[in-house]
């Protein structure tokens, strides 16, 4: 339902070594996806290989150099119908949670964003109240978190707070850059169990975005492995163990590596 | 965000007094205690009495009558300078902030151009062009003081558009009024509260300067700038005259000082209750 064509982006290069340079620092290159509906599709790659970029030419965000971003068929970036398409159907989990909610606001106004942009979709009233209390619950929040600021929460809570938020939208895709990585174990598979669960009953589509190899092959149908830029490979969750692209396997084995010693270091102690 | 307000001593204290002054300009007519116009010569410089309180001018009226009167123009022409300063800067800021490019450049650089005037100089020309007059100074302080505003609030536009909550809502599809009025403008409107209740005082002193010069508010209509400037006449024989107008400006300038202070607090969610 949503897909990339040939997308290419790059950013100012702030060191120039002309005055008037215009050097360009390219940061997605060729990109092609087609994410369908009812799936989730998993973006792996290191640190500074364009991931979050790449999320935010997804949601409308970025507009890529070239290339084409559609939804349905709608161009994202140059059509209005497109527009307005991909914001009926998007909500978004950002990697950076300290800045994702306004710090003004309450808990529950944060949350009450995305109430709001459902009863704009629905034109029907929702109890706020009743609303935000339920969402809560179901990051594993306690009810009285709705009367506190953002900065009067732990940095995994506030997480959860924005995941309720993209929730609340009541929207088709989800996009989670990084969304369960700041949580523990125990909590990331809590929310992850929520999130299948919810997209089994409402056939939503994630877009998973993050480096962690366990909480990909949990959550997700596909994977995408980005390396500097460039798609690598694209491969189903289940012949994850079957890649050749050599880049993706150097990632895989060396985050198989790190979970072995961990392991290893968990017996010693 | 009320809450926080009442536990701060000195935002509580200072907006009574202003408050309070606000009042007694508002009840003038009917608490003065005598006719701020009529004159009384052989009663001129009388002392403090029952009659005339605070004594009486070199025309022989009540200089407290005089007071109360005053407060309406001295406070009503800072809020009016300061009503048209902040919502010209706002709409340029935000225009300015808003679409960037060239909007952006335009602007930014007309507001450099009104920045590099020295300002003092700047009023006393616009006054001189326009003629003398009450509305002309409201109009020159304006124009010398609505590029601060413009600057700070472009800024702060910059400064959080750009942020994820704000990226959220655009994503999302949230209304642009719903993101100009809930996060965009709160979010400045800490510093904006700081700057203008600073700024207000600036303009008290500002068009009581001009008064003073003789070229704002224009006998016999009561004034504390006016008023100081008549009494300047009389500095050497009479310089109790000075003191009323003198100690209220003061007094009330430094009230928006100190209320300036009090709400960079009080904004802030981040500040601990005291
Ligand atoms: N606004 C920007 N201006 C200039 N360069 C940018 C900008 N945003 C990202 N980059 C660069 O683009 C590259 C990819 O960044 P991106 O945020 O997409 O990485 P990532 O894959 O999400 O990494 P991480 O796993 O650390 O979040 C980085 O090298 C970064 O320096
Ligand atoms: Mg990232």
């Amino acid at each position: 339902m949503i897909e990339l064509q040939h997308i290419n982006v790059s950013f100012r290069n702030e060191l120039q070594k002309k005055l008037f340079g215009t050097e360009r620092k390219k940061v997605l290159r060729d990109i092609s996806v087609r994410v369908e509906k009812g799936e989730c599709l998993g973006i792996l790659g290191e640190s500074g290989s364009g991931k979050s970029t790449m999320g935010k030419v997804l949601c409308g965000l970025l507009k890529p150099d070239n290339g084409e971003a559609l939804i349905e068929g709608e161009n994202i970036y140059s059509s209005r119908k497109g527009r307005k398409l991909l914001r009926d159907k998007i909500s978004v989990v950002f990697q950076d949670y300290t800045t994702s909610s306004n710090p003004r606001f309450h808990i529950k106004d944060i949350i009450g964003e995305g109430i709001t942009v459902r009863e704009r979709k629905t034109k029907k009233k929702i109890e706020r109240k009743e609303e935000v209390a339920r969402l809560l619950t179901l990051v594993g929040l306690d009810e009285t978190y709705a009367n506190r600021f953002p900065h009067e929460l732990s940095g995994g809570q506030l997480q959860r707070v924005c995941i309720a938020r993209a929730v609340a939208c009541d929207a088709e895709i989800i996009l989670l850059d990084e969304a369960v990585s700041s949580l523990d174990a125990h909590t990331q598979v809590q929310i992850m169990d929520l999130l299948i669960e919810l997209k089994n009953k409402l056939n939503l589509t994630y877009i998973f975005i993050t480096h962690d190899l366990t909480s990909i092959t949990y959550f997700c149908d596909r994977v995408l492995f980005l390396n500097n830029g460039r798609v690598t490979e694209v491969t189903k969750t289940s012949n994850i163990g079957a890649v050749t692209d050599e880049y993706a396997l150097k990632l895989l084995h060396s985050i198989i590596d790190f979970m072995e010693e961990e392991n290893h270091a968990a017996e010693c102690v | 965000m009320f809450k926080r307000f009442l536990h701060n001593k000195t935002a509580v204290i200072t907006t009574a007094l202003i408050l309070a002054i606000a009042v007694l300009g508002i009840l003038a007519p009917w608490i003065a205690p005598n006719d701020p116009y009529e004159n009384d010569i052989i009663n001129k410089f009388a002392a403090f009495s029952l009659e005339y309180p605070l004594g009486t001018d070199h025309l022989g009226r009540c200089v407290l009558s005089r007071m109360l009167f005053g407060i309406r123009p001295t406070l009503g022409l800072a809020a009016l300078t300061m009503i048209g300063t902040i919502g010209l800067g706002a709409l340029m800021g935000l225009l300015a902030g808003h679409f960037g490019g060239i909007v952006d450049e335009v602007i930014m650089r007309v507001v450099d151009v009104m920045l590099s005037f020295p300002s003092q100089i700047m009023v006393f020309a616009v006054v001189a062009l326009l003629g003398i007059d009450v509305r002309n100074v409201i109009l020159a302080n304006v124009f010398i003081k609505w590029a601060w505003y413009a600057r700070m609030i472009r800024t702060g536009v910059v400064q959080y558009r750009d942020r994820n909550f704000v990226l959220f809502s655009r994503c999302v599809g949230m209304p642009e009024h719903f993101i100009l009025f809930r996060h965009l403008l709160p979010s400045i409107a800490a510093d904006l509260a700081v700057l203008s209740s600073l700024d207000i005082g600036w303009a008290i002193i500002n068009i009581s300067t001009l008064s003073f010069l003789g070229l704002g508010v224009q006998a016999p209509i009561p004034e504390w700038g006016a008023m100081l400037n008549e009494a300047k006449n009389v500095l050497t024989t009479n310089p109790v005259q000075m003191l009323t107008p003198g100690i209220a400006i003061v007094a009330v300038v430094t009230a928006f000082n100190l209320l300036g202070d009090a709400l960079r607090d009080v904004l802030d969610p981040k500040e601990t209750q005291v």
